[in-house]
C-alpha cells in the first residue's frame, strides 16, 4: 500500500479481469505503479497491423517507464473536474516502428510520444506529436493540453 | 530499450500473434470507453498527432503529408453539451450507433474559424463516403 501526498492510499500493484498489467512511472513517488490495459484496446491494436502493435508492446511500454515529463489533467473549454486526473505520460523513444511495414526505424524526429491514462489508471491511447520549440521534450501547445506537470 | 522485442515476454507474444493474424483494416473507426474517444484512420500508414481544438485531433501520415485520420476527444461530455440546445440530435443515435459524420458535423458547427472548419469537415466527408457509423454503448437515448 503506498501512500499520495494528500495522505490518500492506493496499490502500487492493478488488476482487473481481462486487462494486462505493465508497470509505469508512478506519479507520486516516482517508483513504478502498474497502469492496465483494456482487451478492446489490445484488440483494436491488433486490428490496425503490426507496426502499432509492437509499439504497444515495445516503444509504448518503454515511454511509461522513461518519462522525460508527465502532465496531469486534459484541458478543454468546459474544463470539467472528471478529467483533471487523467494522466500523460511524454517520453523520447530512441526507436518507432513504420505502422504500414511494421519495421523498426530510429524514433521521429523532433516529436514526442504521448500516452495517456484515465484516472482509473487504464491506458488508453498513445501518439506522436510535435515537440515544443523552446522545449523538445515537451509536446507543442502543452500550456493548453494539460492542467498541470506533475515533473 | 531493446530494437527487438523481448518475444519471451507473454504480454509481447500474444499481442504479436495476434497482429499477425489480419493484415491492417482500412477504414477503422472505433469508440473507447476508457478514453471516450473515438478514432477513426483511413489509411494504414504511419502518422502523428496535430491538435485541432478540445475535441478534434487530426492525424498526419507521413508518407502522403495529408489527414488520414482523427481522434474525437471526450465524446459523452460533446454530446450531453451539445444537445442541451440541439435535441434534435440524438435521432441520430439509432442501436446504440451513430453516424460519424453527424458526430463531426456537430463539432464543426460550433466552430468559427475557417482554417479549423476545413479540418473537421475534411474529417466528415470521409467519414460520410465511407458510410462510418460507431458503436456507443454508453449513449443510449
Amino acid at each position: 500500500m503506498a501512500e499520495t501526498a494528500s495522505g490518500a492510499t492506493y496499490e502500487k500493484t492493478k488488476e482487473r479481469r481481462g486487462y494486462a498489467a505493465i508497470p509505469a512511472i508512478d506519479p507520486h513517488d516516482g517508483g513504478e505503479w502498474d497502469v492496465l490495459i483494456s482487451p478492446q484496446l489490445l484488440q483494436q491494436t491488433q486490428r490496425r497491423g503490426m507496426g502499432r502493435t509492437k509499439e504497444l508492446a515495445d516503444t509504448v511500454r518503454w515511454a511509461v517507464l522513461h518519462p522525460t515529463a508527465l502532465f496531469r489533467g486534459i484541458r478543454d473549454i468546459e474544463n470539467e473536474i472528471d478529467d483533471d486526473d487523467w494522466l500523460c505520460y511524454v517520453a523520447t523513444p530512441p526507436t518507432a516502428y513504420d505502422y504500414k511495414t511494421g519495421d523498426v526505424r530510429d524514433g521521429w524526429s523532433g516529436q514526442v510520444l504521448l500516452v495517456c491514462v484515465n484516472d482509473e489508471r487504464v491506458l488508453f491511447n498513445w501518439m506522436w506529436v510535435d515537440c515544443d520549440p523552446e522545449n523538445p521534450k515537451w509536446p507543442i501547445d502543452h500550456k493548453v493540453r494539460f492542467r498541470e506537470k506533475v515533473f | 530499450m531493446n530494437s527487438e522485442i523481448s518475444l519471451g515476454e507473454d504480454f509481447a507474444t500474444s499481442l504479436l500473434a495476434g497482429a499477425a493474424e489480419h493484415p491492417p483494416e482500412e477504414p477503422l473507426a472505433f469508440y473507447n470507453d476508457e478514453g471516450d474517444c473515438i478514432e477513426f484512420l483511413f489509411s494504414s500508414e504511419s502518422y502523428y498527432g496535430e491538435r485541432v481544438d478540445d475535441l478534434l485531433t487530426v492525424y498526419q501520415g507521413r508518407d502522403s503529408g495529408q489527414i488520414i485520420g482523427a481522434l474525437i476527444k471526450g465524446v459523452k461530455r460533446f454530446v450531453r453539451h451539445f444537445t442541451q440546445t440541439a435535441p434534435g440530435f440524438l435521432i441520430e443515435i439509432q442501436d446504440h450507433k451513430v453516424r460519424l459524420g453527424c458526430l463531426v458535423t456537430a463539432g464543426m458547427w460550433r466552430v468559427g474559424d475557417e482554417l479549423i472548419v476545413k479540418k473537421y469537415k475534411l474529417i466528415r466527408d470521409k467519414a460520410e463516403e465511407m458510410g462510418v457509423e460507431v458503436e456507443m454503448p454508453a449513449l443510449t437515448c
